[in-house]
């Protein structure tokens, strides 16, 4: 699933950005805002995969706001009725500039270009990420595409590694924060997996390097959802 | 220069028949005069006379000088004596070019050379004017024609436009009742701003009735932060006003006086008294827009205040306020 918000100052241009979010199986719409300062207190407390942003508001001019909130991960979609602005729009890293009124196939390619971008993000992330966790008195650098899969043992946790495992003080949660959650998903109450890393899926088990790790009753509905884009 | 011009040439190689001819005092005089003429009717009766229709005495001017040219002669002559009136016969043994006593009273020779340098002068003169007022004409309806088209540009701003189509387009895709009344209301702007706006008088009701669907169309777009509240009163009826001057204070108030996040009420109040329309606008002013919006401020209004004056000149009366909380402008203009 990939997260979106949608910034306009009119209220009938978010109504025809709300149908089609909803429209399209992949976005989880987090709200939508007339006033943009309110969509950055969402976004600061949960930032959000894609964020449909109009340009001329009276507040503040999108293009603007889109720099001050700055979000790396996050990829902008502008969208704006009238057209002087298309160039300034890529110059801050635009995904995506959408003319209004907005067709949906348009709206559609809009939104595969930023998940296209948001899985290149979570790739690199994955690849070049890194974290450091406390074992025996020392940091251990743990890189994140070598995590098998993660167990959660009341106030410890273990990470797999291929050969290895680490012993870490610290909870299931604490760590699913520092981890991109695309890649890592709750699966059980005691188990984090990294969907790169899944042999096979039965409906209530994994199977990560010769590992059968259980689907949780109450976590099977929120995997098989950000596993969707996944499955074919 | 041009007089010289009229003169016989005389044979070059005859150098004491130049010097007699042309330097004695009556050539002179003869000379100073045409080419005196030349220049007061190029730089003075022309303008001064002919160019402000007083044809009469223009003429009688250009006659009573033609008159006294042709009697230079005699009027030397009577002045001067005859003495150096002819170039001695000696020089040249042509014939001479001074009038003898048998010849006639007006000089024919000076007469011609005056009609010759009064159309030459009167000539260049009036076609080099007419040239010129045909370049300006060309150059007002130039300006003009550029005028209306930044005119029209300007009035349809094409960020409302846009904005306005594509709540429209929100409306018509959740088939909402309301799409068929904006797009009447936007249809009918349009049509105001492409065909009535070309007149240079409206009726009142037109103008007030544009202002109204122009308001709706914003109120649409916006969020419920924004109050407006459009007041008219008194009759328009058989009243006319020059087409799209409220708008751009309308504009104004909606593009200074909006904010998503704080509360933006706007007062438009439109009061038709006996002879005058008062016209009233105030919004809010909010720090966010101030600061943002510094750039192309008040062009419009500026270009309102150009048509004021050029159309109703000093009987309007315009009053902008422009204080740290709020924007208010007060229009009163005879209709």
């Amino acid at each position: 699933m990939l997260t979106c918000i949608a910034v306009d100052d009119e209220p009938l241009a978010l109504e025809v950005l709300k149908k089609y979010i909803a429209k399209i199986y992949f976005l989880d719409l987090k709200g939508v805002f007339t006033d943009p300062f309110e969509a950055q207190k969402v976004m600061d407390a949960n930032p959000v995969d894609i964020l449909f942003l109009d340009i001329q508001m009276p507040d503040i001019n999108g293009i603007e706001f889109s720099r001050i909130i700055n979000k790396k991960n996050t990829a902008v979609v502008f969208t704006t009725a009238f057209s002087e602005y298309a160039v300034e729009g890529f110059n801050v890293d635009a995904i995506d500039y959408l003319l209004k009124p907005i067709e949906y196939d348009r709206f559609l390619k809009a939104v595969y270009k930023a998940k296209e971008y948001v899985d290149y993000l979570t790739s690199q992330e994955l690849q070049e990420g890194y974290i450091f966790v406390k074992s025996d008195y020392q940091m251990v650098k743990v890189n994140l595409k070598e995590i098998l899969y993660i167990e959660g043992l009341d106030d410890y946790i273990k990470i797999y590694l291929p050969g290895k495992a680490i012993l870490t003080l610290m909870t299931l949660k604490t760590i699913a924060q520092k981890l991109p959650a695309r890649e890592f998903i709750r699966a059980h109450r005691s188990y984090i997996v990294p969907i790169s890393k899944i042999e096979h899926i039965s409906k209530s088990k994994i199977k990560i390097a010769d590992k059968e790790i259980p689907i949780g009753v109450s976590y099977s509905e929120s995997f098989f959802a950000a596993m969707d884009n996944k499955l074919s | 220069m041009l007089p010289f011009a009229f003169y016989p040439r005389p044979n070059p190689m005859d150098a004491a028949f130049f010097t007699e001819r042309y330097f004695n005092p009556y050539f002179i005089v003869n000379t100073v005069f045409i080419i005196a003429f030349y220049y007061c009717n190029t730089y003075l009766f022309v303008p001064r006379l002919f160019d402000r229709r007083n044809f009469v005495f223009y003429t009688v001017l250009i006659f009573g000088l033609m008159i006294i040219y042709g009697l230079m002669p005699r009027i030397y002559h009577a002045l001067f004596g005859s003495i150096n009136f002819n170039p001695s016969p000696a020089a040249a043994g042509i014939r001479p070019s001074g009038p003898p006593r048998s010849r006639p009273i007006l000089s024919a020779g000076n007469i011609v050379l005056f009609l010759l340098v009064f159309v030459f002068s009167t000539g260049i003169k009036v076609i080099n004017q007419w040239l010129r007022s045909e370049q300006r004409n060309k150059e007002i309806a130039n300006e003009k024609l550029k005028a209306e088209l930044s005119f029209l540009k300007a009035q349809i701003n094409p960020h409302f436009l846009f904005n306005t189509l594509n709540n429209i387009y929100a409306l018509a895709s959740a088939q909402s009742e309301h799409t068929a009344a904006a797009v009447m209301k936007l249809s009918s702007i349009m049509r105001y701003v492409l065909t009535e706006a070309r007149n240079d008088l409206v009726p009142l009701e037109k103008e007030i009735q544009f202002t109204s669907h122009y308001i709706e169309l914003q109120k649409m777009r916006l969020t419920d932060k924004t109050i407006i509240d459009f007041t008219v009163q008194g009759d328009p009826l058989g009243r006319q006003i020059a087409p799209l001057l409220l708008l751009p204070f309308v504009e104004n108030a909606f593009k200074y006086g909006i904010s998503t996040r704080e509360r933006s009420p706007i007062r438009i109040l439109l009061e038709i008294k006996k002879d005058s329309l008062d016209f009233y606008i105030c919004n809010q002013k909010h720090l966010s827009t101030m600061l943002r919006v510094s750039d192309n401020t008040g062009i419009g209004i500026s270009n309102t205040k150009r048509r004021l004056d050029l159309f109703y000149e000093d009987k309007y009366a315009l009053n902008i306020e422009d204080k740290s909380s709020d924007f208010s402008v007060k229009l009163k203009i005879p209709v």
